[in-house]
């Protein structure tokens, strides 16, 4: 291997430039290792659901399969309007032609885009814990929330106490390489009315 | 995992036949590297603007898809087969695979986790995976509840739809929305992109194999490039038709013939019509790289004017034609649809200029994170500086060309942010990042134009 004059001096310092960007490259190489080793050692025969078993919105995406023709018994309840979750561009789309004193806010966690996503072509409405509490439940209806909805300093609002909280499996998130920890959600029955 | 390969397969295969066809002159003494990003490119646009015209009849069925894909293969792989095996060439060819073969090897654990992950982003659910969703459970965009509905804004409907054009095909060829699989096919671009660079610096530098691999592979292992692999977001499949048009343009530079300047200059078209499919940024840029190519052409010293032009003129007029039509489309589309672009009645505001002065300090600072970008922007910074000022001195413009285009589109994005009507600290700070992805790699290029252009002052 012949090198060029100035080659000489420059490939010394290519070598510690790239060995310093090799410490980030070499983190994210153990990750999606331990990331796929963990879900190779899962005995879900089937490719896509064992890849998704991993999703933290696996439960959601089964929800979706598994109230397809009957959404309507899906309700969506998100608790938080705060600042962190408003949707800048709905907000703008949807106050477009109104005037100022009926604009409105609209918010969108990353819980319900996956919502959204997993359950289109059907919306499922955004409700806040009022339209919730003026609900008339039935028996066969599955409730989604990013509160735990059961806690008792929420029992004085009406609905509540007709609801059980469905045990969630386990996200250890190894695939979410280098993302936030997403937030948790809680899924619940309406138990005998 | 064989479907989605063998699907990426076709896609190169389209853009190989393509450009050995319609560009066969510039095409066929490309180094393999170049061959693949461009066929790449080609593939995908041919691919989207195929699917764009059957979803613009509502004919995008499973069944139409599979057969214009079955006959498009068949077609392209005659091509691409007579192109690749006729000429014997297989030696020469499987030395040029080398750096492929090195570049998958280091990042074959990116590449399997490609072929295992599920989708986590937001913009990726949100904008475009939403998009191909709705497309494959509609026969077209006509009468489409996704585009009707207002439940939807959140995923700017006015986008481009090129990228969930692609991705759809390869549900409907499958009959699955399959999310997961498919970001192998982003893991295409991001796999490019040093591949590219490597050729470009093989084919302008007397540098060392090894030499040339550490550079092209250092430049592409930080958290930025890496986030955004296969995320499924289209910013770094738009980075990397930006940085095949640069190279395009540095190309056209050391063009030797008028024919050859027609075939650059289309082929640098053929990019940006693409780019403008996948996002709005990819218009300006285009409009920019085009005029910037005509004005080289313009000044740079007169060629005669031969009848061979006019073939070369009429073999490429017509893929560039049926390419650019779905842009138009698309846009058409979008106006008869009322369907609104927060960017539509933008207009100068009272605080824009301030928003300019903040928008900079922000660039500066992401810029030099070297959480982000680890040791990479840095040295190009300490590079161009140095650069710059000695190519002005010695009037070689030229080899400045692609830096003022990147500079152009960077002061597009400052006019977006100084109009927008979102929030400008939140529009500035989540989106800068992956703006900056996309003219980073051409970036790289320009700056080592801008070394050629030093060293060929140094020799003339």
């Amino acid at each position: 291997m012949t090198f060029h004059h100035n080659e000489k001096l420059l490939l010394p310092v290519l070598i510690i430039i790239f060995v310093i960007n090799l410490h980030f490259y070499q983190w994210y190489d153990k990750s999606y290792v331990n990331a796929m080793s963990q879900l190779n050692a899962k005995p879900i025969p089937n490719r896509y659901e064992r890849i998704q078993s991993e999703q933290h919105y696996y439960e959601i995406y089964q929800l979706s399969q598994r109230y397809k023709g009957k959404e309507d018994r899906v309700i969506f309840v998100q608790t938080n309007r705060g600042e962190e979750v408003l949707d800048y561009s709905s907000t703008y789309y949807a106050n477009l032609d109104k005037p100022n004193d009926k604009k409105e806010n609209i918010y969108l966690s990353e819980l319900g885009l996956f919502i959204d996503y997993y359950f289109f072509p059907t919306y499922i409405p955004n409700r806040t814990i009022y339209d919730f509490a003026d609900m008339k439940l039935q028996q066969d209806y599955v409730i989604i929330s990013d509160k735990d909805l059961t806690i008792p300093e929420l029992s004085h609002i009406p609905n509540t106490h007709l609801l059980t909280r469905v045990e969630q499996s386990p996200k250890n998130d190894a695939l979410r390489v280098n993302r936030r920890p997403a937030d948790p959600y809680y899924i619940f029955t309406v138990h005998s009315l | 995992m064989i479907p989605i390969i063998s699907y990426c397969a076709l896609i190169y295969m389209a853009g190989w036949a393509l450009l050995a066809t319609c560009w066969g002159k510039i095409f066929k003494p490309m180094p393999l590297g170049y061959k693949l990003g461009y066929s790449w490119l080609a593939g995908n646009a041919l691919y989207a603007a195929i699917f764009f015209y059957l979803a613009y009849m509502n004919i995008f069925t499973p069944e139409n898809t599979t057969k214009i894909i079955l006959l498009l293969s068949l077609l392209t792989g005659f091509i691409t087969g007579w192109n690749i095996v006729f000429p014997l060439r297989i030696k020469k060819q499987l030395l040029q695979i080398l750096p492929l073969l090195i570049i998958v090897a280091f990042f074959w654990h990116l590449i399997q986790h490609s072929l295992t992950a599920y989708l986590i982003d937001w913009d990726a659910t949100g904008i475009w995976f939403i998009k191909a969703k709705a497309l494959f459970l509609s026969n077209g965009l006509h009468n489409q509840y996704f585009l009707q509905s207002g439940h939807y804004d959140f995923s700017n409907r006015a986008y481009p739809i090129g990228i969930p054009l692609v991705m759809t095909g390869f549900f409907k060829l499958l009959h699955f929305f399959d999310d997961q699989a498919i970001q192998f096919y982003f893991v295409q671009f991001f796999l490019l992109l040093p591949l590219m660079v490597y050729s470009y610096i093989k084919e302008n530098f007397t540098l060392s194999f090894i030499t040339r691999i550490i550079l092209s592979i250092g430049l592409f292992i930080t958290p930025l490039f890496l986030n955004f692999a296969h995320s499924g977001y289209v910013d770094l499949p738009l980075s990397f038709v930006f940085m095949s048009m640069i190279v395009g343009f540095t190309l056209l530079s050391s063009s030797k013939s008028i024919q050859e300047d027609v075939s650059f200059v289309s082929l640098i078209a053929l990019c940006g019509f693409f780019a403008m499919q996948i996002k709005n940024e990819g218009t300006t840029f285009t409009i920019m790289a085009l005029l910037i190519s005509f004005a080289y052409l313009f000044f740079r010293k007169k060629r005669t004017i031969t009848k061979a032009i006019f073939s070369e003129v009429i073999k490429v007029l017509i893929p560039i034609i049926f390419l650019i039509i779905p842009v138009f489309l698309w846009r058409q589309f979008v106006a008869n649809e009322h369907i609104v672009f927060y960017l539509t009645g933008a207009h100068i505001l009272s605080d824009s200029f301030s928003r300019v002065k903040t928008s900079i300090y922000y660039y500066l600072e992401v810029f030099l994170n070297v959480q982000v970008h680890s040791l990479t922007t840095i040295p190009v910074l300490f590079l161009a500086s140095y650069q710059i000022p000695r190519l002005m001195q010695r009037k070689k413009l030229m080899y400045l060309l692609p830096t003022l285009l990147i500079f152009g589109q960077l002061c597009t994005y400052t006019f977006i942010y100084a109009i927008t009507t979102m929030p400008f600290i939140v529009q500035l700070q989540s989106s800068f990042p992956r703006l900056l992805l996309h003219i980073l790699p051409s970036l790289y290029i320009a700056v080592l134009f801008q070394q050629k252009g030093l060293e060929d002052h140094t020799e003339s």
